[in-house]
């Protein structure tokens, strides 16, 4: 099934131009098998395109690749697959309406040509593809039914069936808790050892520094660091993937000493998915929620907006009670929102970054006769693209043409431009690169001085250290730990939460 | 930020690419047709007679435009414009004298009782889409029959003719020289032009069209909106039926059946998007315009009727077939744009 001895596959500078802007500017990388490699880089670094590139998708203009001895100047889709490169991408391509079962043996199925596909057939190559990695889901249900983590080893296992020699994994752990990223990196490490040469991408130095056994980072389409990982220090790979140096301690914006607290939950209950849930936050707080995917912490977020029921409990908003059940009562009494997911749940992708900007707002914009001055909207627009620092040529272009990052500064701006007196971000940075990151939560940091009261749901827990005030951990729907200013460390709440 | 709000400004403009194309389109088809028939087709005339009809279809149009805006669609619009040209019909025939005559007051009774229909219409088919959730295809697929019944079975099938004169003259006089349903379109036109660019409700209604959900996370009443369109969509249409009425001097239970279909060609034909979200009022009349000229055409040059439709049929999968690629090279452009930003 894999490849027994040790193989070299490598590319050679390989260049690759889109219209005149160079993708790739002369990129070698070398992975052997048995080794898990990894590809670190800000969005638009170049990674996405090296990875096309070796999986078929994309042709070089210049350059060689190298597998397991075949030298080829550029390979077709099908090619990549026959010498056993695979690769994991974010959004895992399985078919939702399918079981398990058939998402592992589709791809088999269809390389061997068959036209009558056995259900019997079907099960006896996902149960061995399963049992290869050592993971137990069960085949027969619908993969809308699995959870992410699943859906990863489910697209691992399709892998593996396909005779695996090079794995790319694109960022597999965005969406995974903790608990979950040890499952993932048990199969890496067996899969590894069993010969397998791993790719693995990604924006969490934490995690590469524990899988990854050699290293290469690009930057504006070149490599500028690689090597073995244990010369790597976790700031060094951070400074050369940015091109600066990032500060990673925590500077929590200080507080007011009588500031008056803006948002106060009494007890709110929501049958079987929260239960007795009471804290407050102040002005200029910043006050971390998280924990496990299915702990209720998304739900809790989205009761405070007004989109999921409460049956007991209250809500003060600036001392007031008040009744939040839709977003309209949430957005009257102050509170704003920014959903997890950026592409479905807070973006208009192929309207212009304007009239994203302009989304939450747009009634307050309304002169007599229920008119909108667009040279007004245009004014309120660019003036928060310079102050979120939205790097675009012009804010007509659609907001589908931005990076992560900048998309995320949309849907920020989008809120901070209503002013509201409580935010709470879910997920703010998922997917975004070092440099935004950064940027984000100063821009977060920078709010909370001015006075806005934050709730900041999050599974990146350096970010929580870094910004936050106060970490509360969510476990079955109940706040099972609460980490105070001294008290918050990365390991504190890494133990609280497995 | 003055040098953004400039690049803003300017490119607002050449946003309306579509718009632009359609002009051209437009004219081309003018110059074919001028060229081809010079003593039929370009004459006062036939431009009169086409200003005569396009109004009414292309307020149809409009209607459509505003459902399919939100990714909805309204097919009710013509059974809704009959129902509102029959109301206004039966009004006026009850309270005219033997000799035709009838005091102003029960004209304006008859196109407000009218209107008002056309507004239960759009109100019936809002609280099926946006209250009980209906997918609009067969929310207002089942309006449309029921409405059509309704007109069918109250008229048994027979049409109101012979309205008084001072009704139908409206729909038969000028204003200046120009049509007077010409101008009422255009007054239309730029009303609804104005709402969808200008107002709050509007610019709801490109966001809602473009992600339903996004649109909820970001408050907007959603369901207020698109109930909203529909009204307005109803009220639309029962203009276009008392235009009908008016032009016709008779209101039909089913006049104009094949203006449905005809409205959808239009609105795609405009540059609106199918899904939802991207659109524009002149488009739509513009494409209304260039689907008129190309009937009148065929008629000038003596084409058979049977080729005329092949040909609009023509002009339409012409049309796809120019956004699809027009929007692959734009896509493609737009794509290495950013990354080399």
């Amino acid at each position: 099934m894999l490849a027994t001895q040790t193989a070299e596959y490598s590319v050679k500078d390989i260049v690759k131009s889109f219209g005149g802007a160079k993708a790739l500017a002369g990129v070698s990388m070398s992975v052997s098998s048995e080794e898990v490699h990894c590809l670190a880089g800000e969005n638009g670094s170049g990674k996405s395109t090296l990875i096309k590139i070796m999986s078929g998708v994309h042709a070089p203009d210049s350059g060689l690749i190298t597998l397991a001895g075949k030298e080829f100047a550029h390979l077709s889709p099908r090619q990549a697959v026959n010498e056993g490169v695979q690769v994991i991408f974010q959004d895992f391509s399985l078919l939702p309406n399918l079981t398990v079962a058939e998402n592992i043996a589709l791809p088999t199925n269809i390389l061997k040509s068959s036209k009558i596909v056995g259900k019997r057939e079907t099960r006896k190559i996902a149960e061995e593809a399963l049992g290869y990695i050592g993971v137990d889901i069960d085949i027969n249900s619908p993969l809308v039914e699995t959870s992410i983590a699943s859906k990863q080893l489910i697209a691992i296992a399709r892998a593996t069936n396909l005779g695996v020699k090079m794995l790319f994994m694109d960022e597999p752990t965005t969406a995974l808790t903790r608990k979950e990223v040890n499952k993932l990196f048990e199969v890496v490490d067996q899969l590894r050892k069993r010969g397998v040469a791993i790719v693995f991408v990604s924006h969490k130095i934490d995690e590469i520094q524990e899988i990854c056994n050699t290293i290469t980072v690009l930057r504006n389409g070149e490599v500028v660091a690689e090597g073995l990982m244990s010369k790597f220090k976790a700031k060094e790979i951070a400074t050369a993937m940015t091109g600066s140096e990032i500060a990673t301690s925590r500077i929590a914006p200080p507080l007011g000493k009588d500031s008056r607290s803006l948002l106060e939950l009494e007890k709110l209950t929501s049958k079987n998915t929260f239960d007795d849930v009471s804290f407050s936050i102040s002005e200029g707080e910043i006050i971390g929620l998280t924990g496990l995917l299915g702990s209720g912490r998304t739900e809790l977020a989205e009761a405070i907006f007004g989109k999921y029921p409460v049956d007991a409990g209250c809500i003060k908003v600036d001392g007031k009670e008040v009744t939040l059940n839709s977003p309209e009562a949430a957005l009257a009494s102050g509170i704003g929102y920014v959903p997890p997911d950026r592409l479905t749940q807070g973006l208009f992708l192929e309207q212009s970054i304007l009239r994203n900007i302009v989304a939450v707002g747009l009634d307050r914009q309304r002169s007599r006769w229920g008119a909108i001055s667009k040279s007004k909207l245009a004014k309120i627009g660019s003036s928060w693209i310079s102050e979120l620092r939205i790097k675009t040529k012009n804010p007509i272009n659609p907001v589908s043409s931005l990076s992560g990052g900048n998309q995320q500064r949309v849907v920020l701006a989008k809120w901070l431009s209503i002013n509201p007196k409580v935010m709470i971000l879910n997920g703010p940075t998922v997917g975004v690169d070092v440099g935004s990151k950064r940027e984000i939560l100063e821009i977060i940091r920078d709010r909370a001085q001015a006075g806005m009261a934050f709730l900041l749901v999050s599974d990146d827990i350096p970010e929580l250290v870094q910004i936050c005030h106060k970490v509360l951990v969510i476990r079955h729907g109940k706040i099972s730990k609460e980490f105070n200013d001294k008290q918050i460390s990365e390991s504190a709440i890494y133990k609280e939460l497995n | 930020m003055n040098e953004l709000r400039n690049r803003f400004a300017s490119s607002a403009l050449l946003s309306d690419r579509k718009v632009t194309q359609l002009m051209g389109f437009t004219l081309m088809v003018l110059l074919i047709f001028s060229y081809l028939s010079s003593d039929i087709f370009f004459t006062p005339e036939n431009f009169t007679s086409m200003a005569f009809q396009v109004p009414e279809i292309a307020i149809l149009s409009i209607a459509v435009m505003l459902s399919m805006l939100t990714g909805g669609i309204d097919l009710s619009i013509v059974a809704t414009s009959n129902l509102a040209a029959l109301l206004a019909a039966y009004i006026l025939t009850k309270n005219m004298s033997e000799d035709g005559e009838i005091t102003n007051l029960w004209i304006l009774m008859a196109c407000l009782a009218g209107i008002l229909l056309g507004l239960i219409c759009g109100g019936i088919n809002a609280l099926l889409i946006a209250v009980l959730n209906i997918t609009p295809i067969l929310a207002t697929l089942a309006t449309l029959t029921l409405f059509n019944g309704i007109a069918i079975g109250l008229t048994n099938g027979v049409s109101i003719s012979g309205l008084p004169e001072q009704f139908t003259r409206v729909g038969n006089g000028t204003f200046f020289g120009v049509p007077t349903p010409f101008v009422l379109m255009v007054f239309i036109a730029l009303l609804v032009g104005l709402m969808i660019n200008r107002s709050s409700l509007g610019l709801k209604i490109f966001l809602i069209g473009t992600n339903r959900k996004a649109a909820q996370y970001s408050v907007m009443g959603d369901k207020r909106v698109i109930a909203w369109t529909y009204v307005i969509s109803g009220l639309l249409s029962s203009f276009a039926g008392l235009i009908i009425a008016s032009r016709m001097s008779a209101a039909s239970p089913d006049f104009g059946n094949s203006y449905i279909l005809l409205a959808i060609v239009i609105v795609v034909l405009g540059g609106v998007n199918p899904m939802g979200g991207f659109g524009t009022v002149t488009g739509v009349v513009l494409a209304t315009i260039v689907l008129q000229m190309v009937a009148s055409g065929f008629n000038a040059l003596r084409f058979n009727q049977f080729f005329y439709l092949a040909a609009q049929g023509g002009v339409l999968v012409l049309v796809m077939i120019l956004n699809v690629v027009l929007e692959n090279r734009r896509r493609s452009k737009s794509v290495n744009k950013s990354l080399e930003s």
